[in-house]
């Protein structure tokens, strides 16, 4: 009888793991816990990014960012959940198209194929765009490690870093101080 | 003999309580250890690969709560796990991957490196040391049951803390370009 009670317990608390485990990936797939709210709240600064950085190895696709007085690249990855729901809610922007002229995204993916088929399934192929490779050039010129991750730059020069977690919260936090057009 | 004996419980419970968590999570929230591995691999793997290796994670967990033969086993097959796992994280090291991991079926974790490499090195050297100091078991197996069970419980809930804390907090901190750029 103990065996058989002690063996329903463990079962039942498998089965909260499972829930837990659930719950986050549900949390994850919101976009962000704190939308839970109703409230995305703000897109949070980085410190640890080389502000001041200016990079004279942009890839051809990206390098209209580096003359633009001020422009923001975004470093989404193939394996993300979030980045996925960044990229699809990118599609929402793209026919201002004036206005996403500054606007610029680093895919970072293992298989450059992957980074071909996200392009492809969101649809961001008339956005400035580089497939960067296991994210290397991202990580060796500015340092960033992890995605989604929001670059400033002002003619090329790296003056801030956000982590986000959607396009939406990234516009109400830094849109209107950035002087950027959206 | 009773320090050893107690050692080798709490060791048994601690690699069957780790091993069951990743195991069940993983198997709830397959996509990201998947995409992970497609990552480190550039290779399509097939769908279903990670419930496999998910239930296996929960086999070897189960087999450290079990009799003598069982745990027995399950050393070996943890050595081997911990092994894998500390190569997976030294390969994706050197990939510099920027994606969450997927470890315990997270999306938002760091990703694949240094540190899976040295938790898969410290299981190893965990189970190599219950196999090799001997199985001197002291809790009875109702016991060692509930045990695992709370002690399961507990670690999901604290891997499950940010997105918790995240859920039961109110409006966040805003924090202005400014302060970012400085």
């Amino acid at each position: 009888m103990i065996y058989a009670v002690s063996i329903a317990i463990l079962v039942v608390a498998g089965a909260l793991v499972v829930v837990f485990a659930m719950v986050g990936e549900l949390a994850v797939r919101i976009g962000s816990t704190k939308g839970l709210h109703g409230d995305p709240g703000p897109a949070q600064p980085r410190f640890d990014l080389p502000i001041g950085r200016a990079t004279d190895t942009w890839p051809s696709t990206l390098a209209p960012l580096a003359e633009l007085p001020t422009s923001m690249l975004l470093v989404l990855s193939t394996i993300c959940s979030s980045c996925a729901s960044v990229a699809s809610e990118l599609r929402e922007y793209q026919d201002e198209q004036d206005q996403m002229d500054a606007i610029g995204i680093d895919i970072s993916t293992g298989d450059v194929s992957h980074g071909i088929e996200f392009v492809q399934e969101y649809q961001l192929a008339d956005l400035h765009h580089y497939v960067d490779q296991m994210g290397s050039w991202v990580r060796r010129e500015f340092g960033v490690t992890t995605s989604p991750t929001a670059l400033v730059f002002r003619q090329g020069v790296l003056v801030g870093g956000f982590d986000f977690m959607s396009i939406s919260q990234l516009r109400a936090t830094v849109g209107e101080e950035l002087e950027l057009k959206w | 003999m009773r320090l050893s004996g107690l050692g080798s419980d709490l060791a048994a419970l601690l690699l069957a309580d780790v091993l069951l968590v990743a195991g069940l999570s993983k198997a709830a929230v397959p996509k990201h250890a998947h995409r992970s591995l497609e990552e480190i691999t550039t290779r399509t793997i097939p769908p279903g690969l990670v419930r496999s290796i998910a239930g296996a994670e929960c086999l070897i967990g189960i087999g450290w709560l079990g009799p003598k033969p069982l745990r027995t086993a399950s050393a070996s097959a943890t050595i081997l796990l911990g092994l894998s796992i500390a190569v997976l994280g030294l390969l994706a090291h050197r990939r510099a991957l920027t994606g969450s991991c997927g470890c315990f079926g997270s999306g938002r974790g760091k990703p694949l490196g240094v540190r899976n490499a040295t938790a898969g090195l410290a299981m190893s050297v965990g189970a190599s040391g219950v196999f090799i100091a001997g199985d001197h078991r002291t809790l009875e197996a109702p016991a060692l049951l509930s045990l695992s069970a709370m002690s399961l419980v507990a670690i999901r809930v604290a891997l499950s803390a940010p997105t918790i804390a995240a859920l039961l907090r109110h409006s966040p901190r805003r924090t202005s370009v400014s302060q970012a750029s400085s």
